[in-house]
């Protein structure tokens, strides 16, 4: 192939290619993106190759009638949460307006997209690949939630046709607004968290002062239009001083979810139309 | 060289790459995976002739940008590297699995490095603890890079992919 192109130097090869690249660097990042999400859409059946095989029911089997297994005691500690997040939302809710008899709005299946991981995104980021795009109203900026639907595991960050990326919690480019709270209390602390990109995830800036301690839950707040009710993130698992601010407290939160055995996700895809009411 | 061969490795690179098979040997808390197209960067720049490894490498590049967040760095930067590997052939010599794994890690920590910064350029923002990971990912790379070259070698019989130049050595 080479030989038939010999009225090409290779200073002028080089070069051409050279400005081929400067030139796809430069581009708009919208337009780039693209190129790598058709990729990602046309082989995303080869790509999905070698994802966690197992499936919820297996992982809820327990091995015994007196044990339970790691991920059903993870299954329940997250359904125990969840609703008690919705009642504690509904309690505020009552004293709120006190004769209006209103219910959390729920999310029904309809406001739900389930999706499939189909791959990563390089080796630094937390990032995934699912099979679903704007055509299924698949949009930036949308929460996703875990395959049961009962935690938050990340946020769309870019869309295309056939295809999105979610930028998981534990990315440190990734941000939450959350409640931290405690079993037997009311009160919720309101907070930021940011991923640590090792699984786990941080909430900076919390003044020592607050009562903080480890074992308290952590929820995603509710957004309108992209959350309609708090959903647990996960646990906190340490407290302590921080070393270069003495004021604040260095907080690490346990996901409630294991990023890495992902294989089906369902992003809300919520509106007004969507909502049914408790 | 066969460019029908090249596509093909290429391709099953970048879907090993892009997709969740590498994750099997995903290492420690930050998931370090061995990038693998590196070292078919490497090998294609050494066992190549001039005109051929410029094409491979921006090739590989291209195909690194489909992994990657933002198109562009990784064809620039493997294009580069790759005409300088090519020409540096004479005095590189990879004979011994020591010193493909430190070309290896060299090479994807220069070429990860610069990609970094050209992203952060486009706009891609800062991650916290990238250079750990860069480090590692090296080290894995580095280590994993002498089986993969042997791979290579021995597909490139069916490839016929290195045309061997006088005065070289090739494995």
């Amino acid at each position: 192939m080479a030989g038939r192109n010999s009225h090409l130097s290779n200073a002028s090869i080089f070069f051409s290619l050279f400005i081929v690249s400067v030139v796809v660097f430069l581009w708009p990042k919208s337009d780039t993106a693209k190129i790598s999400m058709l990729f990602q859409a046309t082989f995303q059946r080869f790509l999905a190759i070698g994802r966690d095989a197992g499936t919820p029911s297996d992982r809820l089997r327990p091995d015994s009638k007196d044990t339970f297994s790691r991920s059903e005691y993870t299954q329940l500690w997250k359904d125990y949460k969840n609703v008690y997040a919705q009642l504690m939302a509904v309690h505020d809710e009552n004293e709120r307006l006190a004769k209006l008899r209103t219910g959390l709005p729920q999310l029904s299946a309809e406001g739900l997209v389930p999706a499939q991981i189909t791959g990563t995104v390089g080796n630094y980021s937390h990032e995934v690949i699912i099979d679903k795009g704007s055509i299924a109203s698949i949009r930036p900026g949308q929460y996703v939630l875990s395959e049961q639907h009962d935690s938050v595991v990340g946020v769309v960050s870019d869309v295309s046709e056939a295809a999105a990326k979610i930028r998981l919690l534990t990315d440190t480019r990734q941000t939450l607004e959350i409640h931290i709270r405690r079993d037997g209390t009311d009160k919720n602390i309101d907070a930021m968290m940011v991923g640590n990109g090792d699984g786990t995830c941080s909430i900076p800036l919390i003044e020592i002062h607050q009562k903080v301690l480890e074992g308290d839950t952590v929820y995603a707040a509710a957004v309108p239009g992209i959350l309609p009710a708090p959903l647990v993130v996960g646990e906190i698992t340490d407290v302590r001083t921080d070393d270069k601010e003495p004021l604040l407290l260095k907080i690490t939160v346990r996901l409630a979810e294991d990023m890495t055995r992902l294989d089906h996700v369902s992003v809300i895809v919520v509106n007004k139309t969507l909502l049914i009411k408790g | 060289m066969r460019w029908l061969a090249f596509i093909v490795i290429l391709l099953i690179t970048t879907l090993l790459e892009a997709g969740n098979l590498l994750n099997v040997f995903a290492i420690g808390g930050w998931m370090i995976r061995p990038s693998i197209l590196i070292t078919l960067l490497v090998y294609y720049s050494f066992s190549s002739r001039s005109r051929e490894a410029v094409i491979c490498a921006f090739a590989i590049g291209f195909a690194a940008d489909l992994t990657a967040p933002v198109m562009g760095p990784h064809m620039i930067c493997f294009g580069l590297l790759g005409i300088l590997l090519n020409q540096s052939a004479q005095v590189i010599l990879a004979r011994r699995a020591v010193h493909k794994a430190m070309i290896i890690f060299a090479v994807y920590f220069v070429t990860e490095t610069f990609s970094h910064w050209l992203g952060l350029l486009k706009g891609i923002p800062a991650q916290n603890n990238y250079y750990s990971i860069l480090f590692f990912t090296a080290v894995y790379s580095a280590v994993l890079s002498p089986v993969i070259w042997s791979i290579l070698s021995a597909m490139s019989g069916w490839s016929s992919a290195p045309q061997k130049r006088p005065g070289r050595i090739y494995d």
